[in-house]
């Protein structure tokens, strides 16, 4: 035994050597067409944007983002945002764990309902609730009684944002939480748990990592998003334009460095989320390998 | 504590998984339920558990009806097939959770977990592994952390699916001889799912077999082995040679070891020509083509077997010296 142990240890080490071929292009060749696409795709616009932004200098730069119309759109992103990601949040938890942890009537129309808005133009988006709450809309008469305005004010804006992005955690959590099963649930339910217990104690730290994933991808597209909210803005200065509005009207007045300055501000959080995204993701992947260790004895 | 099943049925859609089930499972006892898959004997025990409610027919667990009495209400300690350990808490944790959950007044302090927690680790023999994650465990640890999990809540009974299914064949067979001892010491009823016969021989006080969501026999190991009361049963627990009777309406069935053979012309014994044989051991198993064309299973001493002189395609006479013999049953699908 002792002889030919060190034999089949001297094969191992010589298994690399045997399998390194020679030189090729085509690796080589590939890999510069991938770089140059991202290059010209995403490298170049992104530092287009920073050295635009910067090009009357630093001062300016701030100026353009302390501007009160400024102010004021990023005022409204955030506050657009600060609505849409919680509600969402709720939303996207409690139908992914309907979904993945019971069965009912009307599963698939919840999960199809659930992907309208991925299939929906944003624009068609944003139009329904201008059908819906606009002066001539359904309830247009009843809310001009009331003095209520929702479209062309804030509440459209944050309506049309919580419809675009309702579908990022959803989406995120189900496959989650159906790869991960009923088992542990079930354990927790004998062992005496009730039901918030289970979904405090078992089911949502299973999926923290993912949830947290569907939460930077809903804000990200909160704080982003251009067409829907377009549509129900109506573009009043410094009360119902958001970031993205605010740059596209700085853009068509030639105001190009301000524009630029602003555009800055979402290309950070744009490299923020895909820094957490790579942090979320590393934690997730490890999460997932622990639980397919635990699946396979 | 003991456990009554009455009449109980169980529909899933088209299927019928229980098919008016009864059983009494008396105070102490260990007891099988064996049967192939969709037989209907892990619905049994998720009925038990209350994690399914019945269609119809009643549960009742020391003498209470617990038909409708909440899984959290129940204190049935459960051991699923894959563990199901709470992956994100470590070992402790995970057996400490049945203590943490309950309402304020009943929850023992801290310290008194702690105490009870290294207990029950102690008791499996995974005291040292406390701190670890399940992931970082092997398999037939996981199930031990799994069982000390379900006695943490005190259980009235406990209910185990499948719980070696999962292990590779060496660490099944010493968990289950784990659990057997376990048993003994701890007298608490069990109610275990296999579908591995020499599992429920070698483990189970009583056996109940399953076949169709209905319950074919239930008896001792030595019961179901020696006398079995349906083909299903035969053919199911141990080989079975099957011998179609006169006119069709009856079968008969002889265990390999129950048929004698010779080089010599028997008395009521049939020509048959040697098809193979395979050495297992002390035994011999031979099997003979009979003129018909069928084929029968023999097992034979060594010492039997040698004074034959065994080769392919001899000529031998066969006889069972005991025949069980049932109505026909249309079963091929579990014939040998």
């Amino acid at each position: 035994m002792s002889a030919v142990l060190p034999l089949a240890a001297s094969d191992v080490a010589a298994a690399p050597r045997v399998q390194r071929r020679g030189f090729s292009w085509v690796p080589l060749l590939l890999t510069v067409i991938a770089l140059a696409y991202l290059a010209v795709i995403l490298f170049l616009p992104l530092a287009v944007v920073f050295t635009e932004a910067l090009r009357k200098g630093f001062d300016f730069y701030l100026n353009a983002l302390a501007e009160p119309d400024a102010l004021a759109a990023i005022k409204l992103t955030v506050i657009a945002a600060a609505i849409a990601v919680p509600l969402n949040l709720v939303f996207g938890v409690s139908a992914a764990w309907a979904i993945a942890k019971f069965d009912f009537r009307g599963k698939a129309l919840l999960i199809t309902l659930i992907d309208l808005p991925f299939s929906v133009s944003p624009v068609i988006a944003g139009l329904i609730f201008v059908l819906l709450f606009g002066r001539m809309g359904w309830f247009g008469p009843w809310l001009g009684e009331h003095d209520l305005k929702i479209v062309f004010a804030v509440p459209g804006i944050v309506l049309a944002t919580v419809f675009v992005t309702f579908p990022f955690v959803a989406r995120e959590l189900i496959p989650l939480m159906q790869a991960q099963g009923r088992d542990e649930e079930e354990a927790a339910a004998l062992l005496g748990a009730g039901g918030w217990q289970i979904f405090w104690r078992v089911t949502l730290p299973n999926v923290k990592w993912g949830l947290l994933y569907g939460v930077i991808l809903t804000n990200a597209r909160a704080m982003g998003e251009f067409g829907a909210v377009s549509v129900v803005s109506g573009h009043i200065r410094g009360e119902t334009n958001t970031l993205p509005l605010h740059i596209e009207i700085l853009y068509n007045e030639y105001n190009f460095t301000a524009s630029y300055a602003c555009a800055s501000v979402l290309a950070l959080l744009a490299l923020l989320t895909l820094v957490a995204r790579v942090v979320v993701e590393a934690r997730q992947h490890a999460a997932e390998k622990a639980a397919a260790a635990e699946a396979t004895p | 504590m003991s456990i009554q099943i009455q009449q109980v049925s169980k529909r899933f859609n088209n299927f019928v998984a229980l098919d008016r089930v009864s059983l009494e499972v008396p105070s102490g006892e260990l007891v099988a339920l064996l049967g192939p898959s969709g037989s209907g004997k892990t619905t049994l025990l998720r009925v038990i558990a209350g994690l399914e409610a019945p269609d119809s027919g009643q549960i009742v667990l020391e003498g209470v009806d617990a038909t409708t009495t909440q899984v959290q209400e129940r204190r049935v300690g459960f051991v699923f097939q894959h563990y199901a350990l709470f992956r994100h808490m470590t070992i402790f944790e995970n057996v400490a959770f049945g203590l943490r959950v309950r309402p304020r007044g009943e929850r023992p302090g801290e310290s008194e977990i702690r105490r009870r927690v290294h207990e029950l680790l102690e008791l499996v023999q995974l005291d040292w592994q406390a701190d670890r994650y399940p992931h970082q465990l092997s398999g037939g640890q996981r199930q031990r952390i799994a069982l000390a999990r379900a006695l943490a809540i005190e259980p009235k009974v406990l209910l185990l699916d499948e719980p070696f299914g999962a292990l590779d064949a060496k660490v099944r067979k010493e968990l289950r001889r784990w659990l057997r001892r376990l048993h003994d010491e701890i007298h608490l009823t069990s109610v275990f799912v296999t579908h591995d016969q020499d599992e429920a021989l070698e483990v189970a006080d009583r056996i109940v077999v399953f076949n169709h969501g209905r319950i074919e026999q239930i008896g001792t190991p030595a019961e179901v082995y020696e006398t079995p009361v349906s083909p299903f049963v035969i053919d199911f627990l141990g080989r079975a040679n099957r011998f179609a009777g006169q006119g069709g309406e009856q079968a008969a069935y002889a265990r390999p070891h129950e048929i004698e053979v010779s080089a010599a012309r028997i008395e009521g014994g049939a020509a048959a020509t040697v098809e193979h044989f395979t050495h297992h051991g002390p035994l011999v198993q031979l099997v003979l083509t009979t003129g018909a064309g069928d084929t029968v299973e023999v097992d034979l001493f060594r010492e039997q077997a040698d004074a034959l002189i065994l080769t392919r395609g001899q000529q031998l006479y066969y006889r069972p010296r005991q025949l069980r013999v049932f109505p026909e049953a249309p079963q091929p699908e579990y014939f040998i």
